[in-house]
C-alpha cells in the first residue's frame, strides 16, 4: 500500500516537471501559460462537399489565431497612414472583393488589378490574378508593403503591432510570442483559410439534385456543364463548356495546366502579361488566374482589369466576342473550330439564371468573418 | 525479513521505470526521421516521347505526320490510372501501391517508388481510367494528395462526368508559318473509354525481358509513352477535340484508345 502511494506520488512529481519545461512554446515570458484552443479542419471546410483542402502542417488552426488573423485583416494600422486595411479592397458583401475596378490604396492611389475575391483559398495552391504567389502567409506581405496600397514597412509594423495592447494580447495567446510580422502573417494567412463559401443553392444542388432547380436554372447548368455540348449528329458546340475552368463544387479548376491559369479570350495583344510576366515564356503572356465563380453576382467587376460590370457583359463576351486571333488563347476555347457561340437571348437568361444559383447570402453575412472592431 | 526485502526490491524498480518513463516524455520531442527509403522495390519513371526524344511543353511544335504534316505544341499532358501493377512471370499481379496514380508530364510528376517483393516480372499492367464505382464515387472522400482527389489533379469533372484520365492539350498549325494557332483537346473519359493495358517487358520490336527486384535495391525501370503513336493518322483539321462524349467525339477518343494498342505506343525497356 505504501508503495503505491510513493509511486503516486513520484508519479506526479515527474509529470508536473513536464509542465514546467521552459521549452514549452506556450509559457510565456512572464510564466503564465495560455494554451490556445485547437480548432479541427473538419469543423471549418465541408469535407462532404469539397474534401479536405491540403493544409500548412506548421500553422493548425486555433481560435486565437484565427481570431487574430481577423482583427489584422480590418486593423488600418497595417497600412502606413493607417487609412487602409485589407478589408478595404476584400468587402465581405462583395465575397471580400471590391466593386470597383481598381482599388484604392493610400494617399488615394490605384492598385494595377481588380482585387480578388477571397473565397475557399485553401483550395487554392496560386494566388494573385498573376498567379505569382504559393502561399497566404507570403502573399500577405506584398499588399501591406506595396507603394499604392498599403505602402507599409516591416519594421514600423512590428513597432505599431507590439505598442498596441490588444495586440499584445493576442499573440500571446495565439502564438506565446510578442508581435511579430513573422507570427502576423501566420495568423492571417489561418484567418484566410478558413474563410470558406459553401451555403448556396449551387453547392446544395452540386453533385446533381437537380430537383432543387427552377426549369431555367436546369437549362443553365446543362448549358454550363456540356451536358448540351455535343451534338451528336453534326459534332456541333451548342452549350457552353464553362465547367472546364469553373468546374466541380468550388466552381474553379486548380490544376493550373486544366484551365486554372488561363487566356479567355479577351484581347489580341497584351497590356498586362499577367502570368507570361512571372515565367517570362512568351506562351504564357495574357493568361490570369481562374477565378471560383461562386458568389460571382457580388464580385463584378470581372476580370483582371474589371473590364465588365455586370453578368450579361461576361456572358456575351464568352458567347459572342472571343477574340480568337489571341496568341495564347486556352485551346480549351478554339478547339471548336474557333466559332462563337452565338447563344440565344434564352441561353444566356438560362445560363445567368444558374450562375445566380452560387450567391450564398450565409457568407457574405457570416459575422465569423466579419470586422471584429465593429461592435 | 524476505518478504519485506521482495517488496522493497520491486517498489524500487518500479519507480525506476516510472522515473525513466516519465525523464523521457519530458526531453524534447524527438526529430522524427525521415520516411525510411523503400529497400526492396522498384522505381517507375514515365516519359513522354515524340519520335524518340522527350516531350516538351510550351515550346516548339512537333510534326505531326499525318496525310498532311501538322505541327503540334504541347501545353498540358496528365493520366490517372488504376490497378497499376507488375506481373510475375507466372501471371500473378502485385499491384503497385493501391494501384491509383497520377502521372503529369508537364509538371515532372512521373516518378514514383513502391515496395514490392523479390522476384522476376514480366511486364506492366494498368488501366486507363477506373471502376463505375469510383469513377462516379465521391471524389471528396479521398485524401488531399490521393490521385484521385480532383482538386488537386483538376481530372475530376464533377458529378457529370466523373474522372478524366487522360488529358492532352496544345495548339497546332497547318504549317510552321501559320500565324495562329488552333486549339487540341483530348479528353479521355466515361466508362465506355476505359482501357486495360499490359506492356510487357522489353524494347517494342525487341525480346522479352524481365524486371528483378532483389532484396535492398531499387530497380530502376522507364516506362516510355510514344506520344507520336497515339496520334498516328489522326489529321487534327478534321477533329482536333474530344472530350469522349457524341458521336463524332467518342468515335475520335476510341480512335485515340486504340492507337495505342495498334501502333504499340507504350514501351518497358529491360532494366
Amino acid at each position: 500500500m505504501k508503495t503505491r502511494i510513493w509511486l503516486g506520488f513520484v508519479l506526479v512529481l515527474v509529470f508536473s516537471a513536464c509542465r514546467k519545461d521552459p521549452k514549452d512554446p506556450l509559457i510565456n515570458q512572464g510564466g503564465t501559460k495560455y494554451v490556445p484552443t485547437v480548432v479541427d479542419p473538419t469543423t471549418i471546410f465541408p469535407v462532404s462537399k469539397f474534401g479536405l483542402p491540403n493544409l500548412p502542417s506548421d500553422n493548425s488552426f486555433t481560435e486565437e489565431g484565427i481570431y487574430l488573423g481577423r482583427m489584422l485583416f480590418y486593423d488600418p494600422i497595417l497600412s502606413f497612414d493607417s487609412s487602409v486595411s485589407c478589408g478595404s479592397c476584400h468587402r465581405q458583401q462583395n465575397a471580400f472583393s471590391d466593386p470597383v475596378i481598381y482599388s484604392n490604396g493610400i494617399y488615394g492611389l490605384k492598385t494595377g488589378r481588380n482585387s480578388s475575391a477571397l473565397i475557399n483559398l485553401a483550395y487554392s495552391k496560386k494566388f494573385f490574378w498573376d498567379a505569382r504567389q504559393t502561399t497566404l502567409r507570403e502573399l500577405v506581405f506584398e499588399p501591406i508593403q506595396a507603394h499604392n496600397e498599403m505602402a507599409m514597412t516591416l519594421p514600423l509594423l512590428s513597432k505599431r503591432l507590439a505598442k498596441a495592447k490588444r495586440y499584445v494580447e493576442y499573440f500571446d495567446k495565439a502564438f506565446g510570442s510578442e508581435p511579430n510580422v513573422f507570427n502576423m502573417s501566420k495568423a492571417l494567412e489561418q484567418f484566410l483559410l478558413s474563410i470558406v463559401s459553401q451555403n448556396s443553392l449551387f453547392n446544395d444542388f452540386f453533385p446533381g439534385r437537380f430537383s432543387l432547380l427552377n426549369d431555367e436554372q436546369k437549362r443553365g447548368a446543362l448549358l454550363y456543364n456540356g451536358l448540351v455540348d455535343f451534338d451528336g449528329v453534326t459534332g456541333l458546340t451548342t452549350g457552353t463548356d464553362c465547367f472546364h475552368c469553373h468546374g466541380g463544387a468550388l466552381a474553379q479548376q486548380n490544376n493550373p495546366d486544366m484551365g486554372g491559369i488561363t487566356n479567355n479570350g479577351l484581347d489580341g495583344s497584351f497590356s498586362d502579361r499577367g502570368f507570361g510576366a512571372i515565367t517570362n515564356n512568351p506562351l504564357d503572356r495574357g493568361l490570369f488566374k481562374t477565378p471560383t465563380l461562386l458568389n460571382v453576382a457580388v464580385t463584378g467587376p470581372y476580370m483582371h482589369d474589371g473590364r465588365f460590370t455586370t453578368l450579361d457583359q461576361v456572358i456575351d463576351h464568352y458567347s459572342d466576342n472571343m477574340n480568337f486571333q489571341s496568341p495564347t488563347i486556352s485551346p480549351m476555347l478554339t478547339a471548336h473550330s474557333n466559332k462563337q457561340l452565338l447563344l440565344s437571348k434564352q441561353q444566356k437568361a438560362d445560363l445567368k439564371a444558374y450562375l445566380l444559383t452560387m450567391t450564398d447570402t450565409v457568407f457574405i453575412k457570416n459575422p465569423a468573418y466579419s470586422n471584429p472592431f465593429k461592435k | 525479513m524476505r518478504v519485506k526485502l521482495n517488496k522493497w526490491f520491486l517498489g524500487i524498480i518500479a519507480v525506476t521505470m516510472v522515473l525513466v518513463v516519465g525523464m523521457q516524455s519530458c526531453g524534447e520531442e524527438p526529430i522524427k526521421p525521415p520516411p525510411a527509403p523503400i529497400k526492396t522495390g522498384v522505381q517507375l519513371n514515365f516519359a513522354a516521347l515524340w519520335e524518340g526524344q522527350p516531350l516538351t511543353f510550351l515550346s516548339g511544335y512537333f510534326k505531326n505526320n499525318a496525310t498532311q504534316p501538322e505541327y503540334i505544341q504541347f501545353l498540358n499532358f496528365g493520366m490517372i490510372v488504376s490497378k497499376l501493377s507488375l506481373v510475375k512471370e507466372d501471371g500473378t499481379e502485385v499491384l503497385l501501391g493501391d494501384g491509383y496514380q497520377w502521372i503529369d508530364f508537364k509538371k515532372s510528376r512521373t516518378q514514383f517508388d513502391y515496395e514490392m517483393p523479390e522476384g522476376s516480372y514480366k511486364a506492366v499492367k494498368f488501366t486507363f481510367g477506373m471502376d463505375s464505382a469510383v469513377n462516379h464515387g465521391d471524389p471528396n472522400q479521398w485524401g488531399p494528395e490521393h490521385p484521385l482527389n480532383g482538386n488537386l489533379t483538376g481530372m475530376h469533372w464533377g458529378w457529370a462526368g466523373g474522372y478524366i484520365f487522360q488529358a492532352i492539350d496544345g495548339n497546332y498549325k497547318d504549317s510552321l508559318t501559320g500565324l495562329y494557332n488552333k486549339g487540341m483537346s483530348f479528353h479521355a473519359a466515361t466508362d465506355v473509354m476505359k482501357r486495360e493495358f499490359i506492356v510487357p517487358v522489353g524494347a517494342i520490336g525487341g525480346a522479352s525481358g524481365l524486371i528483378s527486384v532483389s532484396a535492398g535495391k531499387l530497380t530502376k525501370v522507364n516506362f516510355n509513352y510514344h506520344v507520336n503513336k497515339l496520334l498516328q493518322g489522326v489529321e487534327l483539321k478534321k477533329g482536333a477535340v474530344s472530350h469522349s462524349e457524341g458521336t463524332k467525339e467518342a468515335a475520335l477518343m476510341a480512335r485515340l484508345l486504340s492507337n495505342l494498342t495498334d501502333f504499340k505506343a507504350f514501351e518497358v525497356p529491360t532494366p
